[in-house]
């Protein structure tokens, strides 16, 4: 396993569910894990949704008689990188304003600045803006 | 030696190309990451900005980020072929930025130690 | 006695992540690997996502015909690419993620491109002094 620790960084969400399905970002930060030495992930801009615990969205969709069950799941993706000890942040003054607080994340998300996060950015060899 | 905020200085400042292909037009995102730079920045690590694309829509004059990023002691350089295919001529943009070729950002970027990030 | 392998590096290594015909950013990726081409340095390029679009064979070497321009000779971005590759031969590599190009039915690459599964991405990077992540998949 190499040594190269990566922040991912994801302001951008919700880029195709049809499409899209199971590789989404959040399972890319998944699949890269093994290789790397370390990896943590910060959400921002509309991407913090991506950490709010819920259970009311279904990922399925019908189009008439075809039904897709395989959308993306976030929140069980998210709660999985956490099970697996990757160090999910979200931002705290998008969160707010989305009305969200740090209630409202999947436990385990740290709430924070993100923009602070920027001065441990030389902790990582790579801040990658997914 | 670089200092931190507080006076303490950084032990090892680092530099930094931050490259912003965004506008600030496009929503929040953009100076959200110009942020990131100033917080580098004043945390006493070298900071350039390179603003490419529609990135160099925040150096039209009056976009606070970069006041402060002038404040915070970083350079922000607008990418000329950007800004030409913008019909941003360099007199119209901000005075805290100076309009370069790709080549000093290719420059920067292979100097030793400078990391890239690219949002 | 066993040998060992060396395996070369290089100076730069750009991964291309965002789609063409979505901004400017793959014009900037091109012109930011030749800025460092032409001081001499060696460049590597992943493509991922639909990156991998850029380097199809059913490109052809031209763009469709201009109609108010039928004349005109536009060359596709896989005629690009593979130009820029013969410019620079040994100091300009264009590689292909194999997940990437499967997922969006982009498999039919230009011979001058290598693939490689995303297994081996880390080790990619590893295998260049600076690696510039451009996302916007």
């Amino acid at each position: 396993m190499s040594e190269y620790r990566v922040l991912g960084v994801i302001d951008r969400a919700y880029r195709g569910a049809v499409e899209v399905q199971f590789f989404d970002a959040l399972y890319g930060i998944l699949d890269f894990r093994a290789q790397l030495g370390a990896v943590a992930l910060a959400l921002r801009g509309a991407a913090v949704t991506l950490a709010v615990d819920e259970d009311i969205y279904q990922p399925v969709v019908e189009f008439g008689p075809v039904r897709m069950d395989t959308l993306p799941d976030y929140r069980t993706s998210v709660r999985q990188l956490i099970t697996e000890g990757v160090p999910v942040m979200v931002d705290e003054p998008d969160l707010r304003a989305l009305g969200f607080g740090p209630d409202d994340v999947v436990p385990g998300v740290e709430v924070l600045d993100t923009n602070e996060l920027a001065a441990r950015w030389p902790e990582y060899d790579g801040v990658w803006f997914v | 030696m670089t200092v931190e905020g507080d006076g303490r200085p950084v032990d090892d400042p680092s530099r930094y190309l931050l490259i912003e292909s965004q506008g600030t037009w496009a929503g929040p995102n953009a100076g959200r990451f110009l942020d990131d730079a100033r917080v580098l920045a004043e945390a006493g690590h070298e900071v350039r900005v390179f603003l490419v694309q529609d990135g160099v829509f925040a150096a039209a004059p009056g976009v606070p980020q970069l006041e402060r990023l002038a404040k915070a002691g970083a350079e922000v350089w607008v990418d000329d072929f950007s800004a030409a295919q913008r019909a941003l001529a360099a007199r119209s943009l901000s005075p805290h930025v100076t309009v370069v070729g790709m080549d000093r950002a290719a420059e920067l970027l292979m100097s030793e130690s400078c990391r890239a990030v690219w949002h | 006695m066993a040998g060992t392998i060396t395996q070369r590096r290089w100076d730069l290594l750009l991964v291309v992540t965002a789609a063409p015909h979505s901004n400017d950013v793959i014009t900037s990726a091109l012109r930011l690997a030749q800025s460092v081409l032409d001081q001499g340095r060696t460049v590597r390029l992943w493509a991922c996502g639909y990156a991998n679009m850029l380097t199809q064979t059913t490109h052809g070497d031209t763009k469709l015909i201009n109609t108010r321009d039928p004349e005109g000779v536009y060359p596709s971005s896989s005629r690009v690419v593979r130009d820029m590759l013969a410019a620079n031969p040994g100091t300009f590599a264009w590689i292909a993620c194999t997940a990437c190009s499967a997922e969006r039915g982009a498999t039919s690459h230009i011979n001058e491109v290598r693939f490689r599964s995303p297994m081996r991405f880390v080790s990619t990077i590893e295998g260049a002094d600076k690696t510039v992540f451009i996302g916007g998949a």
